[in-house]
């Protein structure tokens, strides 16, 4: 918040005086200090034992026992490596994904199959993963469709694709792969269509070849893009795609796929534990920002400040 | 960007067909689900690959369409998204307006107080229990907050809205013309683009939207669209849709309950499948948009 300076009247005395852009700024202010201000003074309740009908407010402090508990929780390091390993797999699939995909496009000549091929790609983008989940579900569970057709194709026994720890991980990876490949090569499209046509022209007429003209002209105009989205990736490490998780996964493979923010969700909002709840999710928090704020910081300096998310 | 040579090698002969298998790989979930949803049920329980519907049946979709608790979801979602996208749109572009005028007074001030938001904030469970706290449960306010309170948006609109040549606001000013009029009159029309992009960022956003329902309605007649689309097609709970399906269907005739579900989604993706050759550019450009720093 703003602190009370000597110059104050000034400003205060402007806030009345232009009053209609004050007017209109004040709906979104006062929503966000509501609505994302207020809970972060909620936090609170993370040192507190938070009982609903006290309030906030009137609730014991309990200092950091909420940590003490949580640390001594033997579910903690399986959550945390959990969310580890699968946001590992998932940004380091999905960072090489798109960067392929958008090389193997800048091949295409252009034209409708091009334009075709990049708008179809982007597609299931837009969709939730609610929906993508009921067509996973459809197809891998035990009386799906690839079981039957593994079936009719002469194997003995269903697989259970979403019941087994390995295929069900392998699952979240291709899946994150099949929704996000081609919206990601977006990116990387501009960055190779800001590359001055001339360095290819001139290229040809030294008699560079195609993989040439790859390594040496496209690789090095989209090299920008790829670090920045090679460090925001590792600036997100701690956050895993929720919407994905908790659409498809289920009690049997909980041991590998439960992550902090499904626990947060079951043992929080539905088993209303808020106040160790809130500390867990402080704690992810408070290691999400660090790695954030390092992340942007990194591509502020490497980019001479001219990009950074904020 | 093959300009030089104009043969096609061996290499682009098999990029062709990766290409293909790419869009076959996309198309074919949604393709399979729709040749199930139209198959006489016999048909679809048979094992495939289903590339056709065989034996042409509606009785799937007639089943939902007699499901009042998804009809009324469908119309919810409608009204949500609608009425989401003009609050949020409007609350945005006004904030963004005054925060792009530097004659406004502590305009870093604020716009770092929005910033900050982005990288941290409280979390799932103070927010919820925020919301509760203001009595939010079971109405559509927390499906609105989060595009009323969208900040990255404000930023995109208000480096658009310094880009509004200043000699226009000037001259606006000579003529007496307020700042309500002059962004109604002159700062809106002249940024319809932009306007639209965060619009359909919004709109998509909100019609996608499952887990805030899920968190905050409970009231049968207030659920959205993702929330029922969740129930019948992730948790598989047909006890509704199914009831109805059956009772509509002869015997033989009655649609399996992967038919069931494969309806459901068709229904559910259908406008935004229309749409999407027409919107798809706006999230395209939004990218390039969003990547460049004032």
């Amino acid at each position: 918040m703003e602190n009370v300076n000597p110059r104050a009247a000034g400003p205060i005395k402007q806030l009345i005086r232009q009053w209609q852009l004050t007017f209109m700024l004040l709906p979104m202010l006062i929503l966000v200090i509501l609505f994302l201000y207020v809970p972060m003074g909620f936090l609170v309740i993370a040192f507190k034992d938070y009982n609903i009908g006290k309030g906030v407010w009137d609730s014991p402090w309990v200092g950091w026992a909420h940590f003490h508990k949580i640390f001594a929780y033997p579910d903690i390091a399986r959550l945390i490596r959990n969310s580890l390993v699968i946001s590992l797999l998932t940004l380091v699939t999905g960072f090489i994904g798109p960067i392929f995909l958008a090389l193997l496009f800048n091949e295409l000549r252009r034209g409708r199959f091009k334009k075709f091929v990049q708008t179809v790609s982007y597609l299931p983008h837009f969709f939730p993963w609610t929906i993508v989940a009921g067509i996973i579900l459809l197809f891998f569970s035990i009386d799906g469709v690839v079981n039957g057709l593994l079936e009719s194709w002469g194997a003995s026994k269903p697989t259970g694709f979403l019941t087994q720890h390995t295929s069900f991980i392998q699952l979240l990876v291709a899946s994150n792969l099949w929704k996000e490949i081609g919206w990601g090569t977006i990116i990387y499209m501009a960055a190779i269509a800001g590359i001055n046509p001339s360095l290819y022209e001139a290229a040809v007429m030294d008699g560079a070849g195609r993989w040439h003209r790859l390594w040496h002209i496209t690789m090095p105009g989209m090299r920008p893009a790829i670090s920045i989205s090679l460090i925001f990736a590792a600036g997100s490490l701690m956050s895993v795609n929720f919407d994905q998780i908790y659409n498809l996964y289920n009690p049997q493979v909980y041991e590998w796929a439960d992550v902090i923010d499904t626990y947060i969700v079951r043992a929080g909002v539905i088993g209303m534990q808020y106040s160790q709840t809130a500390a867990m999710g402080l704690f992810k928090g408070v290691i999400g920002l660090v790695l954030i704020v390092l992340a942007n910081w990194t591509v502020r300096r490497m980019t001479d400040r001219e990009y950074s998310v904020f | 960007m093959v300009s030089g040579d104009t043969r096609r090698s061996g290499f682009d002969y098999l990029n062709i067909v990766l290409m293909a298998l790419l869009c076959a790989c996309t198309i074919y979930p949604f393709l399979y689900i729709l040749n199930i949803s139209l198959s006489s049920p016999e048909a679809a329980s048979q094992a495939g690959l289903h590339l056709w519907p065989q034996g042409m049946r509606f009785t799937a979709y007639r089943g939902i369409l007699d499901d009042r608790h998804f009809l009324r979801s469908y119309v919810n979602i409608i009204a949500v998204t609608a009425i989401g996208t003009f609050l949020g749109l409007l609350v945005s572009a006004a904030a963004a307006y005054t925060l792009s005028r530097k004659r406004f007074p502590l305009r870093k001030s604020i716009l770092f107080l929005l910033t900050v938001t982005i990288v941290f904030n409280g979390g799932l469970i103070p927010y919820y229990l925020v919301v509760r706290s203001f009595h939010l449960i079971d109405t559509w306010v927390p499906l609105w907050l989060p595009v009323m309170t969208g900040v990255f948006n404000v930023v995109i609109l208000k480096n658009f809205f310094l880009a509004v040549p200043a000699e226009l606001e000037e001259s606006a000013k000579i003529d007496g013309a307020s700042d309500f009029r002059i962004f109604a009159g002159i700062v809106v029309p002249l940024s319809k683009p932009v306007l639209a992009t965060v619009g359909l960022w919004l709109a998509v956003q909100l019609w996608n939207d499952w887990f805030t329902p899920y968190l905050y309605i409970n009231d049968p007649n207030k659920v959205t669209l993702p929330l029922v689309l969740r129930k019948y097609v992730v948790e598989n709970d047909l006890t509704q849709v199914g009831s109805f399906a059956a009772a509509i269907a002869n015997v033989t005739d009655r649609p399996i309950p992967t038919q069931i579900v494969s309806a459901v989604i068709v229904v559910s993706i259908l406008p935004m499948l229309i749409a999407y050759p027409y919107i798809q550019r706006f999230f395209v450009s939004g990218i390039v948009l969003g990547s460049v720093k004032e």
